[in-house]
């Protein structure tokens, strides 16, 4: 009887297991909460980052905060940028603000028409220099995939199987990234064949945006944590 | 969480948000030989839900909800209007107020969506049969350590279904409610099932008091719902989550100061306690689609009476066809009996639901 206990006490441990997670180089409490987003700026190791719901600021590569941004939204969710602009989503409103890089001034609202929920807008956005195309995500329910010209005209909607919710996503050395915060996990996409490439599970609760650092390590926000977290990516 | 399934218009600076959903069950319950009421046994609708939401970028919303199958309920526990609500946030989101009618902040078990529970039905102490788990008032709540730490007050009117449009008692006294909660390493957001399988343990503790002074006594099962007398209300909670396992306890007291001391059945005392206890564990199989889940609660409604203790053992499976969007729910009763008394308090049910969002 002892042996079966044992035995069945086990067998739901190793059900109950899955493959070790990725160990974070370091973790640090950001002063700022419920950070969602994150973009590389045109300084190296300068960040852009969503957190308090609503404020935008200028971040280092440890999470220190170097400025509060002058602008305002409601339920700031996600940021890219192209040369010129960043971009910045407005979840609850479904709208994308363009903001001028040089000076951050909005320069215009773009209304994205979507009709989900108002916690289901563009939950996450990446930009593709080579094509000069944006694929706008919603979070789930169910989780789109919106290709963009760079005017924010839709091309196409597509899903990438084995991805059912999004958090965040970014392009780096021609590698996109979709982070999963429901899944805790990192996914890197084939751009051709938009099938899953690689998974990386990370040991973050609620991971909500990703950058890279100039010398290629993964930053990653935890909005429920206020944790900002550095990662190696493991080559493949 | 916030079940998905909603659709919405936006105008710029203005959003309305539909959704709703469906709960319909069989219900069998399990009679002792010699007994003949098989009324129980039936297909009921529980849920029939339509929510409308709203917000504007002042940090407006507005929020109604209304449970259509009650309005054809004799039991005035299934409440026709479910939340009417309008509340004010701060941008940085760690404050808000809320004016209106919803859910009382008293109990963890109380407050969590019944569509998002493994089970079909809460456990006895916190069905609505023990206080008036909506009222109509203000709510204040604070978040501080990016919302790991909360306090919530609210003042209400105290009459239940009774405050939406009615008088007050006649004392014009009013229920005080007060909740403080700690979570670590980040908030949780009184989610039973942790479908998301975090990755690191996840705890919360809270704590809630309640207290109303009124003249007339309510409360079809049991005499408690409002009492004429003096009702201090305590109830204390802890959760756990961690790799799709989820654990949840809570303990909850009434304490009773009749105005009517025959209540007291002759004993030197000027209160009597009804209290209960929840004791549950979740575990959600990815792989398997599936949620397994054991329950056990007990509520004794009156301390002075020996062995009216009322103790519930339940057993739960769900199937999640997509997520909690879609599922397929089993809820099985196995009433225990207690100690000292004569008999098993309730027959055994079952209860098998199909809940649906939209």
């Amino acid at each position: 009887m002892k042996s079966r206990i044992i035995l069945i006490t086990l067998g739901f441990i190793s059900f109950c297991s899955f493959n070790p997670p990725l160990k974070p180089l370091w973790k640090h409490r950001l002063s700022v909460d419920e950070p969602s987003d994150l973009c590389q700026t045109s300084t190296a190791n300068e960040f852009i980052l969503l957190a308090d719901k609503a404020f935008v600021y200028r971040m280092d590569q440890n999470g220190n905060i170097l400025s509060k941004l002058d602008f305002t939204g409601y339920d700031l969710e996600a940021i890219c940028a192209d040369d010129q602009y960043y971009y910045i989503s407005e979840e609850t409103f479904k709208e994308i603000y363009q903001i001028r890089k040089s000076d951050f001034v909005l320069e215009k609202t773009i209304p994205i028409q979507h009709g989900g929920g108002r916690n289901e807008g563009i939950e996450a956005m990446v930009y593709f220099p080579d094509s000069k195309k944006f694929i706008l995500a919603t979070e789930k329910g169910p989780q789109t995939m919106m290709e963009m010209d760079q005017s924010m005209s839709l091309i196409s909607t597509f899903s990438i199987e084995g991805i059912s919710e999004v958090s965040a996503m970014t392009f780096y050395k021609n590698k996109w990234f979709v982070l999963s915060d429901e899944a805790s996990t990192l996914y890197e996409v084939d751009l051709s064949t938009k099938k899953i490439k690689a998974q990386y599970w990370l040991p973050i609760i609620n991971p909500e945006g990703i950058s890279f650092t100039s010398e290629g390590k993964l930053l990653v926000v935890s909005d429920d944590m206020a944790k900002i977290f550095l990662f190696e990516i493991p080559v493949q | 969480m916030e079940l998905s399934g909603q659709f919405s218009i936006g105008t710029g600076g203005k959003n309305i948000q539909f959704s709703g959903f469906l709960l319909g069950f069989y219900n069998q319950r399990f009679l002792e030989s010699g007994d003949t009421d098989h009324s129980k046994n039936r297909f009921n609708l529980d849920f029939g839900v339509l929510r409308v939401q709203a917000s504007n970028k002042s940090g407006l919303r507005s929020e109604l909800q209304i449970n259509v199958p009650a309005i054809y309920s004799p039991d005035q526990s299934d409440e026709f209007l479910m939340q009417a609500t309008i509340d004010w946030r701060n941008r940085k989101n760690n404050f808000s107020a809320s004016v209106g009618y919803d859910k009382l902040p008293f109990s963890s078990a109380s407050m969590r969506p019944q569509m998002e529970s493994a089970f079909l039905q809460r456990p006895e102490v916190v069905r609505g049969k023990t206080f008036n788990r909506r009222d109509m008032g203000i709510t204040l709540e604070k978040g501080f350590l990016n919302r790991r730490l909360n306090l919530i007050g609210g003042i209400y009117t105290g009459q239940g279904i009774g405050s939406i449009t009615g008088d007050n008692d006649e004392n014009g006294k009013f229920l005080y409610v007060g909740r403080v909660e700690a979570h670590y390493p980040s908030r949780f957001r009184n989610e039973e099932i942790d479908l998301n399988h975090s990755p690191i343990p996840r705890f919360c503790i809270g704590a809630d008091i309640s207290y109303s002074e009124k003249t007339v006594t309510t409360g079809t099962d049991y005499p408690i719902l409002t009492v004429d007398g003096k009702k201090t209300s305590y109830s204390a909670d802890f959760s756990a989550a961690w790799r799709g396992l989820s654990y949840h306890f809570e303990w909850i007291t009434f304490n009773i100061q009749p105005n009517n001391v025959s209540l007291l059945l002759g004993k030197p005392t000027d209160y009597y306690r009804a209290q209960g206890v929840i004791s549950q564990l979740d575990y959600y199989s990815k792989r398997l689609k599936s949620v397994f889940a054991l329950r056990y609660d007990e509520f004794n409604p009156n301390d002075l009476i020996k062995g009216d203790n009322r103790q519930t053992l339940s057993f739960a499976y769900n199937y999640l066809i997509d997520g909690l969007n879609s599922a397929i729910k089993v809820h099985y009763f196995y009433r225990m009996q207690a100690n000292d008394a004569a008999e098993q308090w309730a027959p055994d049910q079952l209860r098998i639901g199909w809940q649906c969002t939209f």
